[in-house]
């Protein structure tokens, strides 16, 4: 729990300074620092605070952004499952394997993003211009992600907390979400 | 039993987190186009909690900025004075012409009325945080329901419209900028007064959609506030027309638009504290209950 309650004060204040760094920077340029926390959570959490602290961190950017409440929080819950299903055949924490799923996972983010907006009649459908600007922060995702995701397992493993898919596991890989590990 | 019910706890919480997320989208979009969008006091709270911590990470790159700026500025003090005053003299002489003329077509009673309905209350208020996606253009400022400031005022600097306030908190608002791309404002051509909406694309640059064909837009020409919608009050500048497409079969035709506000170095701005009429009716007393013109959804275009 230890371990949780840090990821999510880390989660907090890395949507502060994206927030803080866009005053300076396009929003293109600076990395998703909230969607590379939820990766880091997949992997380095546990399923049930894992998936708490992604929900929380995705109404926070709901919240301090203009998007529609909730609409972070349902992607992060996907992004959080699906770095975990991921992780079940990869091994997302070694650094390539990490860079090319969030660099993957952004756009799709942004296409989501949009996506439920347009669903819910709450903007226009995506355009051109909207797909290269997140094509650009998905390539910094994928630079970033092995840092960010190395310095959520230090974090968590500050905490002197081990938590429950890594001390199950044979291979310290989190299990699948409905705590069946996939054959290996 | 409980060894299932323990392997179904995460898939159930899974589920339901996003059920939950689901179900506060739908409740969102509900109370927004039922009365508008404004935030809650709990979620006010995320605001005034954001607002101060972003101002303290922003205030060291700010200082760092400004000294660099300080050091360039003084590199080419002299070059820039010397330059500067000769365009300084060559505006004034300019300014003088335009005055004559404006003096005798009779517009000069026009502009001064629109200076007096300008000249409402401005609260200055400092930019404190972006956007936390490319897709979405909005900041965060510093000032909020206890300075006066309300949802669906406008929001400008001294180069022209920044956009529109679309939620406070008792000290912080945010403020959607004209290049979201869900900002719609009613404009027209300042030279050929032909009307258009000015979208918001999520870029740098905003598109203008006209329908009067012929040559009434052309590139260089300024682009304002119409006033027409009733979010903004008429003249305040939008931008410069850059191109300007005009395929024959479409109805509306369009140009691009650059706005007169730097948006990458947007760093204090000044919210009008003026409501048309329409905005009046728009919002509920904020101080009561909750005002709102649509973020999302409904187009906060004037």
């Amino acid at each position: 729990m230890r371990g949780a309650l840090l990821v999510l004060l880390l989660g907090a204040l890395a949507l502060m300074l994206q927030g803080a760094l866009t005053t300076f920077l396009p929003p293109a340029l600076c990395p998703d620092l909230r969607l590379l926390l939820v990766i880091g959570a997949a992997l380095h959490l546990g399923a049930g605070s894992g998936l708490l602290v992604t929900a929380a961190l995705g109404y926070g950017t709901d919240l301090l952004s203009g998007a529609l409440l909730g609409q972070n929080a349902f992607l992060g819950l996907l992004v959080f499952a699906a770095a975990r299903a991921v992780d079940g055949t990869l091994d997302l924490r070694r650094p390539l394997p990490t860079a090319i799923f969030a660099a993957v996972v952004s756009p799709l983010c942004g296409l989501g993003l949009t996506g439920l907006a347009w669903l819910f009649g709450a903007g226009p459908p995506l355009d051109l211009h909207a797909v290269l600007g997140t094509g650009l922060q998905a390539a910094l995702n994928g630079a970033c992600a092995p840092f960010v995701i190395s310095a959520v397992g230090e974090a968590v493993g500050w905490t002197g907390e081990v938590e429950a898919p890594r001390r199950s596991g044979s291979l310290g890989r989190p299990t699948p979400l409905g705590g069946v590990r996939s054959p290996r | 039993m409980s060894e299932l019910l323990e392997r179904l706890r995460v898939p159930v919480l899974f589920v339901a987190l996003l059920l939950l997320s689901l179900g506060t989208m739908t409740a969102e979009r509900r109370a927004a186009l039922a009365r508008g969008r404004e935030l809650a006091p709990w979620s006010g709270l995320v605001l005034e909690i954001a607002a101060p911590v972003q101002r303290v990470l922003t205030a060291p790159v700010g200082l760092v900025r400004g000294l660099w700026r300080g050091y360039l500025d003084l590199v080419d003090l002299k070059a820039e004075n010397d330059r500067l005053q000769g365009r300084v003299s060559a505006l004034e002489e300019e300014n003088l012409q335009y005055r004559e003329a404006l003096l005798e077509s009779g517009r000069l009673g026009e502009i001064a009325a629109l200076r007096d309905q300008f000249q409402t209350d401005m609260v200055a208020a400092q930019v404190v945080g972006g956007e936390l996606s490319p897709l979405l253009r909005s900041a965060l400022v510093d000032r909020g329901r206890a300075h006066g400031v309300r949802s669906g005022m406008p929001v400008v600097t001294g180069q022209g419209l920044a956009g529109l306030v679309t939620a406070t908190a008792p000290h912080a608002a945010r403020v959607m900028l004209l290049l979201d791309r869900q900002s719609a404002v009613d404009g027209m051509i300042e030279r050929s007064r032909a009307p258009g909406i000015v979208h918001g694309q999520g870029t740098g640059e905003l598109r203008f959609e006209f329908a009067v064909r012929g040559d009434d837009v052309e590139v260089g020409d300024a682009v304002i506030t119409s006033g027409l919608g009733g979010v903004y009050p008429k003249g305040l500048r939008i931008g410069e027309v850059v191109s300007v497409s005009k395929p024959d079969a479409r109805l509306l035709q369009e140009a691009q638009v650059r706005p007169s506000v730097d948006f990458q170095r947007l760093e204090q701005v000044y919210v009008m504290r003026w409501r048309s009429p329409t905005m009046e009716l728009l919002y509920t007393d904020e101080d009561a209950a909750a005002p709102a013109p649509p973020r999302t959804g409904g187009r906060p275009g004037s």
